[in-house]
Formats: structure tokens, C-alpha cells, sequence
């Protein structure tokens, strides 16, 4: 080979190596590089997806509020040709929609942006979709639906149209909601929820009252099964209802209510744990009682005397006065407020009222307070205290979330034996006395009938109550404190305007229903009530 | 000799690249595809969303009731309708022989065989 070939040789060798070098380093850079397009497309799907807000369910987990993403139809008359058919097809498939008003719509080709339908779901969508029509679009919306819709409504409260919590649990829990994540558990029981609030629709229908709320808890826990109030709210529809509406307002811990003698039991409770009086002491009801210019009578008179029982049984004013005398102010006042009666009610939701009274008790308002008047507080905070009855005199603070793991928090507020011969005594009224309406053979229900006057300019309407009753159940081992309150109820035929003709009916049929939820197993002393036999078998005997 | 290892090399280096490169694109693709199921999966969850809405909206207690109690004359039940076990005697009388044969599944193959 000549020198000029080898020189050849080399140069070309040169090149190649250089070329090689090239292409190895080339190859070096893009197994370690990104892909040519820079990884755009995998930085996409790498994106944070948008957090949903949490949703919220019942102690057994079912759904009572949630986010759901939705679809807005949308339409561009500029490129809709045939108004008509776009107009037809979309009616048959939302047959709610207007005809005559989305054709003309459609037909006004100057706009280009025309709404069409919100919420739909991605069946609905796919449905449109599947007409091929033209100039149609579809926005994705995240909406806050509340698929039981009226249920708990005023616990659940609203969301703002920036989805933030604006009222009830959505707003107390907003941020854990906003967050995503696990569901907020509620101590609720949609099936108790539901029973309770149909009671009081039904009783809005026969009493034609002004509102009412009942509130149905575990004396043990204090867990909240059930919070009604009436009117009734629907979350669905926040945006459509004033701020002013009647519905808005959770009449259980949002307003506050003299509530009547629903607190005779406490008071005889007080003075019995105080040692001061005993269930058989008799004391003298043959006379009204004088408080400065103002007599307190009793409704009836049913005696010259009455022990401590019959004083609760046939609701004597009288009696109670005599029994709270004896009790004493600083004792009464020491009671009220362990009982939490002077502070609004813990529960974990905005709004909770606080209660009306004197501060400091004189011998007058003492008086009244000891058969629950001069004193203002919310169904809740009054069933806080009175729970403790059904739970050996330990009151336990109210809650709506449902945790396994969290332990009651309780205090004494009653010796257990108190507790029992009180709510023996609500048991004989119940039997016997004032709130015999609310009997439900086989559930052994104890309670109290309250009847409070109505406040109006500074006095007080004569014409118009605040009929209540409050009751635990069973009585042999109460596990279930009930209270139903009704502002304003009228009077049934036969019937007179007292608690007695309302309120303790009512929570009578919502025992009923709700008892056999609760596993509460009915059990009769006697024979059964008009059963015997073989079980009557036609559709209108059978149970749900 | 140094001319073949040098064509070996060249060769060596051209598979090498193309690998990197059939690797590189064939892990874009996968990660288009992925992103595809990812949305299929997204896309699912959210019809499951609404379909467990729908579903608690459909089980809402109020029209539940109001459908059993008008369609099929059903009702809460009253507290003298349950009942313990133990009671049932009283409830419901002693047990009846023939009831019991006739819940018997031999008692029912008997009847079966005795039909002509």
C-alpha cells in the first residue's frame, strides 16, 4: 500500500471514529434525556388531579352528601343549522325543557354561547352525544349533591357556590371536606332521620304549627341519631331559598324555647340528689302560690297534698315550687349549670343558640325556672341534661360525629340512684299522668309533657304555646333520650292546647317507629295487646 | 484487522442506539397508553360516583315508604308485631305438626312422588 492509500485510510478511519464518537454520544444523551417532545405528554398525565370535597355519610356509612362532576350542555346557534331538529332531539331526551323556548334560542345564530341544560351525568351526556346533532358542547362542573335530599338537610347545611362550606357540617368540617379523603362519619341513622322527620311533617299537617324540632340521642354516648327540625330544608335547592326562609333555620340548637315543665324532673332530680326532700315527702298544692304580684297556679287541682311522685305526675306548679324552695337557690343554680343549662350546647355545628335566662336566680325566677319558665334554651341543650336521667345520672356531651375510639365525655350530674327513681316517676306519668298520650305498649316509655307560654312584646301570648314532651326508653334500662318540641301547635278537635294533645302523641308515634330501628325489643307485662293466634297475615299487617 | 473491529464497533454503536431509541418510544407509548386507562379509570370512578348518588337518591326512606305503603299495603311495624324467640309460642300458638311436614323437604318429595 502507498503512503497517499494508508494516509487515505487513516483520514477515513478518522472520520468514522469521529462519526462513531458522534453517535455514541448521541445515543449516551437521549437514554438519558427526556424524549424528543420534552416528556410534555407524560408530564400531563403526571398533572395533581383536582381534589373532590370529602363526602359525608351516616354512622352505617350511607351517602348524604357528595361531589360529583356534571355536565353543562351548551350550545352555538352559529353553527346550528336546523334549530328545529336540534330543538326535537334534545326535548326527547329532556323532555322538562321547553320546546318553543330552546328552539328559539337555538335559532338566534347572533349568540354564540348558548346554555342549554346543567347537571348532566355522563349517561345523559353520552345520550347526546349519541343524536350527533350539531353545534352542541359540554363544560365538566363539580357539583355538591345531596342525593337524600331534605333528609338532615339543616344539619348538613350548604356549600357557597365557590364550594366552601357555608352552613352546618359542610361548615364546621370545611376544611377536613375540602381536603378530600375519608368521609366525615355522622352520628346520624338515615333510618331513625327519616322517621323522625316524617312524624314531624306529619304532626306539621294535623297540628298546622309554626315549626317544630325533635332530636332523638344515645343517653350512653350522646351520639346523635336523629335531628329534625320543621320546616324542612333541602341543601339541593340552597341557592333557590332566601336567607330569611323559615327552613333554614335548625330549630333543634338554633333557636331557644322555654320548654315548661319538662324541667320538673330535673328540679325534683336536684332536690332528691341534694338529700333535701324524698320521694314520699307530701307537700301542700291546695293553694296557688304568690310571686310578687303573679299566682302560680296548677292547670287542675287534683289535691290538698302530693308527694314528690304524684307532684310530677299530674305536673303540679305548685308542688315543684314547694320542692325547688327547698332545694334553694344556690343549690338549684349550681345544678342548672353542671347541667349545662346556661351555656349553649357543645354540639359540633354553627349556629348553636345560647340559652335566655336571669343569671342570677332570685326567688321569683327560681321559682319559675324550677317548672322551666323564665328560662329560654335549645331542644338539644335541655336533652343534654335530661339524657342523664336514662344514663345512671351521667351526663354525656352531645356529638354528631361518629368515632369508634372516642370515649364519652361524661360527668356526674345525678347519684345513678336518683336518676332511677326519677325516671320511675316520669314512667308513672307516662302511665298514668299528664303524658299518657305518649304511651307505646311495649317500649315502656318515661317521660314529661312541657307547655311554655309563647314570648310577645316584652310579655307573653296567651293564645299560643311551646308544646313539648321529653322521654327516655326503655324505662327498665334506658338507652334512648327523645325530645319533641312544637312551637305553636292548634289545638285537635277534643283536644286540649297542651303538650298532653300534642307533643307526646307525637313522640309517641316516633318511638314506635323508631324503637324496632333501634333494636329496642318490645316487651308487655301483661298479655299482649289484641294479638293472639296465629300473626294476621293480610298486606296491611305485614311490616316493613 | 483494525478495519473489521472498527466496522464491529460501528455496528455495535448503530444496534445500541437503536435500542435506546426503540426503548425510549416504547416507553412513551406505554406511557400514552397508560395515560389512557388512567383516564378510563378516572373517567369510571366518576360515573361510579354518580351512580352511587343515584342509587342513594333512589333508596331515599320517604319514597321507599310511601311506595311500600301504597304498593304493597306495607307499614311500619307495631311493637306486638315482634317478638323473641321465646315468646313466639304465645304470639303465634304451639308449633302445628302439619305446618312443620309440610316445610319438611322429604314430606315434599313424598307429595311430589304421590302426584299421578
Amino acid at each position: 500500500m502507498s503512503e497517499a492509500s494508508r494516509d487515505r485510510t487513516r483520514l477515513a478511519g478518522l472520520v468514522l471514529c469521529g462519526l462513531f464518537v458522534v453517535m455514541a454520544g448521541r445515543g449516551g444523551y437521549l437514554a438519558l434525556s427526556g424524549a424528543p417532545d420534552g416528556g410534555k405528554s407524560v408530564l400531563t398525565s403526571e398533572a395533581a388531579p383536582k381534589v373532590m370535597r370529602a363526602d359525608i355519610v351516616d354512622r352505617n356509612g350511607e351517602l348524604l352528601a357528595t361531589s360529583v362532576e356534571t355536565y353543562l350542555l351548551w350550545a352555538n346557534p352559529s353553527l346550528i343549522w336546523d334549530a328545529e331538529e336540534v330543538a326535537i332531539g334534545l326535548k326527547e331526551l329532556f323532555p322538562e325543557l321547553s320546546f318553543e323556548d330552546l328552539k328559539r334560542r337555538l335559532a338566534d345564530a347572533g349568540k354564540k354561547d348558548v346554555w342549554v341544560k346543567r347537571g348532566l351525568t355522563p349517561r345523559q351526556k353520552a345520550a347526546v352525544m349519541e343524536l350527533r346533532l350539531e353545534g352542541l358542547g359540554f363544560r365538566t362542573e363539580t357539583r355538591r349533591a345531596y342525593p337524600m335530599g331534605e333528609l338532615a338537610g339543616q344539619v348538613l347545611g350548604q356549600v357557597s357556590r365557590d364550594g366552601e362550606g357555608a352552613a352546618g357540617v359542610e361548615l364546621t368540617f370545611d376544611r377536613r371536606l375540602i381536603s378530600g379523603g375519608d368521609p366525615v362519619r355522622l352520628t346520624l341513622d338515615v333510618e331513625a332521620q327519616a322517621a323522625v322527620e316524617a312524624e314531624l311533617a306529619a304532626a306539621a299537617t294535623g297540628y298546622e304549627m309554626d315549626g317544630a324540632a325533635a332530636v332523638l340521642m344515645d343517653t350512653g354516648t350522646g351520639e346523635v341519631l336523629a335531628m329534625a327540625s320543621w320546616p324542612a330544608f333541602d341543601p339541593n335547592r340552597a341557592f333557590e331559598i332566601g336567607p330569611d326562609d323559615p327552613s333554614r333555620l335548625n330549630r333543634a340548637i338554633g333557636a331557644v324555647y322555654e320548654l315548661g315543665s319538662v324541667f320538673k324532673p330535673l328540679t325534683v332530680a336536684a332536690a332528691l340528689d341534694a338529700g333535701v326532700v324524698r320521694p314520699e315527702d307530701r307537700f301542700d298544692v291546695s293553694q296557688p302560690v304568690m310571686l310578687g304580684k303573679f299566682e302560680v297556679t296548677d292547670t287542675h287541682r287534683f289535691a290538698a297534698t302530693a308527694n314528690v311522685t304524684e307532684i310530677l305526675v299530674e305536673s303540679s306548679n305548685i308542688g315543684t315550687i314547694n320542692v325547688a324552695r327547698k332545694l334553694g337557690i344556690r343549690r338549684q343554680t349550681d345544678f342548672l349549670k353542671k347541667a349545662g343549662l346556661f351555656d349553649k350546647s357543645p354540639i359540633e355545628l354553627p349556629g348553636s343558640e345560647a340559652p335566655l335566662h336571669p343569671g342570677h336566680l332570685d326567688d321569683v325566677t327560681a321559682a319559675t325556672i324550677s317548672y322551666g319558665h323564665g328560662i329560654s334554651v335549645s331542644p338539644l341543650a335541655f336533652l343534654s341534661a335530661f339524657a342523664a336521667l336514662g344514663n345512671g345520672g351521667e351526663m354525656a356531651a352531645p356529638t354528631l360525629i361518629h368515632d369508634p375510639k372516642r370515649k364519652a365525655g361524661t360527668h356526674r350530674l345525678m347519684s345513678a340512684i336518683t336518676a332511677e327513681i326519677v325516671t320511675r316517676m316520669m314512667r308513672e306519668s307516662v302511665v298514668r299522668g299528664t303524658g299518657q298520650p305518649a304511651d307505646v305498649p311495649g317500649y315502656r316509655v318515661a317521660g314529661k309533657t312541657g307547655t311554655g307560654e309563647r314570648p310577645l312584646n316584652g310579655g307573653y301570648d296567651k293564645n299560643s304555646n311551646i308544646s313539648s314532651f321529653a322521654a327516655v326508653f326503655p324505662e327498665d334500662g334506658p338507652q334512648y333520650a327523645l325530645i319533641v318540641t312544637l312551637d305553636n301547635p292548634k289545638a285537635l278537635q277534643g283536644q286540649g292546647a297542651t303538650a298532653s294533645g300534642s307533643a307526646a302523641p307525637v313522640a309517641a308515634r316516633i318511638i314506635e317507629r323508631v324503637a324496632p330501628l333501634l333494636g329496642v325489643t318490645p316487651r308487655f307485662d301483661a298479655a299482649r295487646p289484641a294479638r293472639t293466634g296465629l300473626p294476621d297475615r293480610t298486606p296491611e299487617r305485614s311490616a316493613l | 484487522m483494525s478495519r473489521r473491529a472498527f466496522f464491529f464497533g460501528l455496528l455495535v454503536a448503530a444496534l445500541l442506539v437503536f435500542s435506546l431509541y426503540r426503548a425510549k418510544y416504547g416507553a412513551r407509548d406505554t406511557a400514552v397508553e397508560l395515560m389512557a386507562v388512567e383516564a378510563q379509570i378516572e373517567e369510571a370512578q366518576k360515573e361510579k360516583a354518580v351512580l352511587e348518588t343515584e342509587l342513594a337518591h333512589m333508596s331515599r326512606r320517604d319514597w321507599i315508604e310511601e311506595f311500600a305503603r301504597k304498593e304493597l299495603g306495607m307499614s311500619p311495624p307495631k311493637a306486638d308485631q315482634i317478638a323473641d324467640e321465646d315468646d313466639l309460642d304465645d304470639v303465634v300458638g304451639p308449633p302445628v305438626d302439619g305446618l312443620l311436614a309440610a316445610g319438611d323437604p322429604q314430606a315434599d318429595e313424598t307429595a311430589t312422588e304421590a302426584v299421578p
